[in-house]
């Protein structure tokens, strides 16, 4: 009998079978209305007519303050977009068209700040190159606008600048790419002229799809506005949106808030939309080879090898090395000042970093990450699942469920802000709603993407040699799954453990997470908590991601390229 | 006419929200800490028997509402203070989103800032209830609806010793020689950079703060910020507590207090207790302690300036210094204005 009925069901989908179907399809798009559409519809309900919201909101947006922030938003976000492509494309050349020494080793080096999250590289370039910081007092130089406009354009491309590099470095890999070189190569062109007129122009949708991303992610950016803007009376549309809602109090606030967040989203749709095209464009210029670039490097560096060596070095030192070193200082200095001789280090900071409440602090981030990590991995893989059959409803979830990771992280905690908290707030379940809408897209698009290289074939051959569905799916699906659930967990987990925008917006009395512990004590003047606590999460960052790579490289696991083929918005 | 001196008042050190609270149960770790915490043990049989937690809402340091929270503690064995710290205008904000999502968390609301108090009154978060102040001598502006002053901060400049020419009155800040070297607090986040800025505000004009932004002042988010700025170096003077200026000095910065020949100003540290408090007697058993001799001389030990019965290690200020008196319920209506016109400045 069950023969028979296994070979009905490899045919038909039995009735229970597609009763089930159609639950995972209602539990998914409930969870998708939960997590993302109904948080997004009353955010846009409350900005038009909510209360103390509506005309009032719009109003108080039109005032000067808030067109100010807008206005220095869009100015900061475009200068440091145009810096992070000239460093970005700089390095890209460097690394894939050039005979520079260490070059493999300099594109790591120059990618790793991507995992530090952008609040500590504030604090650390404050550390290091601010009035009496660690250039002051050995050398006595400081950089006295490091603390304004100036600072935040800087370290936001120095940000963007690995995004638009990887783009860009994968653009030059491609086979077209290289073949049109050398075609120009052999017909005698100067390599100059190859690079103006062959390799940049075709390199370009790679290089506008990288600044588009930086441009946006850098105007969604709080971390660095936060530490280097608000200090010196510098106001951004996130730090308004944090200050409205931290310090100005009441109903209103919320709303102005929302307003706010839904014309800062409307934005951002539209510059995604702008960005996908980009993206589009990339796509259609060819498949990336793994060797695009031909054995002869396009620019010989020559003589000034060396030297070019010597100033990427300085540059990784400068921009990495010594922020990161005195912010370590700053962590064991006792007193007020920086101290260099390690006899008289100490670890008190380290101890208050590591007890109490910002102990708790920590549990509770780990929980958080973990949590989030837990459900958008597997929630990811189901969905995933679900997407393998051609299914409306399901593709609608899904990008319903990609939208927040691409909206600001202000936008979508204002979002479940306004849309749980009468009955959620200053719960850690509101936080961890935020952190799952927000990154629910890498679950699914990881293990979309790992779902993606296995054959159907496979599943209908256990299907025919008598094997149920959930047999088929057991032993051929998900050991397939299984790489991307570890990947999606990893990446989920790293975000979101120093995730600081929506935490700062969405932390109650017993819900403060360990970066928003970083934001207080450096908004409290607690100058060396602030560097310890500023470690302790930079070091749970690289070894995640150590781990995380080490899994990867010993399994082989597919990556989807989220970060790229998506706005890797600094959490 | 310049005092500046160095106290030796141990303990307080900086920090906003290092000691938020754990209310029960949502992690593990906080549950841990919060068990330990408790205590079955009977109050004294002269005070009403008083059990349970209180949670404070308090606009002090973290060391400070630590420091409150071990003395009221050891006084009141059967009571868990779960000590909420921050600037005041960051949980008056919390307050009013904990009423609009329909319960407010605190049981007692500890602000550096009178005008808050009266709002939160009008708004129906704090109770009109107040402690017996019979037998003490009552400070001009110490007492409202629903609120009483506890002890005082006051608004003074710390330098960096050795300064040529040391702006000894508010006036001089707005000095060229100080352009980039000075830092205050946010008159958003907190209460006594609120009251200080609306004193100068009324005595000099807008004008005032029109030219510290033209000097590059640096405006931080608290008063605590303010001094490690000085004491590190970063600025040369800052506008900040006498309780914040004695902390450094204690942990061996290297700063002076400079009280203004024109006057400190003086901001009642003012407590109350919560309309929705779950645990009105332990609510009320802080509220009293604080006002008596006992939490005054904790005050003092803080180094805060005690209100009543002359707490002792020290009044603070010195006694010749002048200090600047404030009209708070004018201040109360003009608020927001006040406060739109600061951003304004400072953005």
């Amino acid at each position: 009998m069950s023969d028979s009925l296994a070979g009905l069901s490899a045919e038909r989908p039995a009735l229970g079978e597609r009763q089930l179907h159609r639950l995972k399809l209602g539990l998914l798009a409930v969870a998708a209305l939960i997590l993302v559409g109904y948080p997004l519809a009353d955010l846009l309900r409350s900005a038009l007519s909510g209360p103390g919201g509506g005309i009032g909101a719009w109003r108080a947006i039109a005032a000067r303050p808030v067109v100010t922030a807008l206005t220095h938003t869009v100015v900061v976000s475009a200068l440091a977009t145009m810096l992070a492509g000239a460093l970005g494309v700089t390095m890209a050349l460097l690394v894939a068209r050039s005979d520079l020494p260490l070059r493999r080793w300099f594109g790591g080096a120059w990618v790793a700040p991507l995992i530090v999250p952008a609040y500590v590289t504030g604090v650390a370039w404050l550390d290091a190159y601010s009035r009496a910081g660690l250039s002051d007092d050995l050398a006595h130089v400081a950089v006295n606008w490091l603390s304004g406009p100036g600072g935040v354009v800087l370290l936001l491309a120095l940000q963007g600048a690995p995004l638009i590099y990887l783009l860009v470095f994968a653009a030059l890999r491609s086979a077209r790419i290289g073949a049109f070189e050398e075609a120009a190569r052999s017909a005698g062109r100067s390599p100059i002229g190859i690079l103006l007129d062959i390799t940049l122009p075709l390199a370009k949708s790679a290089i506008a799809g990288g600044m588009l991303l930086v441009f946006v992610s850098s105007a969604a950016d709080f971390g660095i506005p936060a530490v280097l803007a608000i200090p010196a009376g510098f106001t951004t549309v996130t730090t308004v949106i944090y200050s409205d809602l931290s310090f100005a109090g009441g109903a209103n606030a919320i709303s102005s808030a929302g307003a706010l967040s839904a014309l800062l989203g409307v934005v951002a749709i539209a510059l995604l939309i702008a960005t996908s095209r980009a993206n589009r464009g990339r796509a259609g210029a060819g498949p990336t080879s793994g060797h695009g670039a031909t054995s002869r490097p396009l620019l010989a560096l020559g003589r000034f090898r060396l030297v070019a060596a010597a100033g990427c070095a300085a540059f990784v030192v400068v921009t990495t090395a010594i922020p990161l070193g005195a912010l370590f200082i700053t962590s064991v200095s006792p007193g007020f000042r920086l101290v260099f001789a390690p006899v008289r280090w100490v670890g008190s900071s380290y101890a208050s970093a590591l007890s109490g409440q910002n102990l708790a602090a920590l549990g509770r981030s780990a929980l958080l990450a973990g949590s989030a990590a837990v459900i958008v991995a597997l929630g990811g893989a189901f969905v995933a699942l679900l997407l393998r059959r051609e299914s409306r409803l399901a593709s609608a979830a899904a990008l319903l469920l990609s939208l927040p990771f691409a909206l600001p992280g202000s936008v979508v905690a204002i979002a479940v802000l306004i849309a749980w908290q009468r009955w959620l707030y200053g719960s850690l379940l509101i936080i961890l709603l935020a952190y799952v809408a927000r990154f629910a897209v890498i679950g699914v698009r990881t293990s979309t993407a790992t779902l993606g290289a296995l054959s159907e074939d496979l599943v209908e051959a256990a299907r025919v040699s008598g094997a149920s569905q959930w047999r088929a799916t057991r032993d051929v699906v998900m050991p397939a799954l299984w790489p991307g659930i570890v990947t999606s967990f990893a990446i989920t987990f790293l975000f979101a453990v120093h995730e600081l925008t929506m935490s700062s917006l969405l932390y109650g009395p017993a819900t403060k997470t360990f970066a928003v512990a970083v934001l207080d004590a450096e908004q409290a003047g607690e100058v060396a908590l602030t560097a310890a606590l500023a470690i302790v999460v930079t070091a749970i960052t690289v070894i995640v991601a150590g781990a995380a790579l080490a899994v990867r490289s010993s399994r082989r696991l597919v990556v989807a390229d989220v970060g790229i083929e998506m706005p890797a918005w600094q959490p | 006419m310049k005092s500046s001196r160095r106290s030796a008042h141990p303990r307080i050190l900086n920090g906003r929200h290092a000691a938020v609270a754990a209310a029960a149960g949502l992690v593990a770790v906080t549950a841990l800490v919060q068990a330990a915490g408790a205590s079955p043990v009977a109050p004294e049989a002269k005070r009403a028997p008083v059990s349970g937690s209180v949670t404070v809402y308090a606009a002090l340091t973290a060391q400070g509402g630590q420091g409150f929270t071990s003395a009221f503690e050891s006084a009141y064995p059967g009571v868990t203070v779960n000590m909420v710290t921050g600037g005041t205008g960051a949980l008056a904000t919390q307050l009013a989103a904990q009423q609009q999502s329909g319960h407010v968390r605190a049981d007692v609301v500890l602000f550096a800032d009178p005008t808050d108090m009266d709002s939160l009154v009008s708004e129906g978060i704090l109770s009109t209830w107040k402690p017996s102040l019979a037998g003490r001598a009552i400070p001009a502006g110490y007492t409202g609806k629903g609120w009483v002053g506890a002890f005082t901060f006051e608004m003074m400049m710390l330098e960096h010793p050795g300064m040529a020419n040391p702006p000894l009155e508010w006036p001089a800040l707005t000095s060229s020689a100080l352009q980039g070297q000075l830092a205050i607090g946010s008159a958003s986040y907190s209460g006594t950079t609120f009251g200080w800025a609306t004193e100068l505000h009324t005595l000099f004009g807008w004008k005032y703060f029109q030219s510290l932004k033209a000097g590059g002042v640096r405006v931080e988010q608290s008063t605590t910020t303010v001094g490690t700025d000085v004491a590190s170096g970063k600025d040369l003077v800052g506008v900040t507590l006498d309780s914040v200026a004695r902390s450094i000095i204690a942990q061996g910065g290297n700063v002076q207090m400079v009280w203004p020949n024109d006057g400190a100003v003086p901001i009642p540290a003012t407590v109350g207790i919560t309309k929705d408090s779950g645990n009105t007697a332990a609510a009320k058993a802080f509220v009293t302690w604080l006002l008596s001799r006992s939490g005054q001389v904790e005050a003092a030990k803080l180094g805060y300036d005690a209100a009543y019965f002359g707490a002792t290690p020290a009044h603070p200020m010195p006694k010749h210094e002048k200090q600047l008196n404030i009209n708070w319920s004018r201040i109360t209506a003009d608020k927001t204005s006040i406060l739109d016109s600061f951003a304004g400045i400072f953005g």
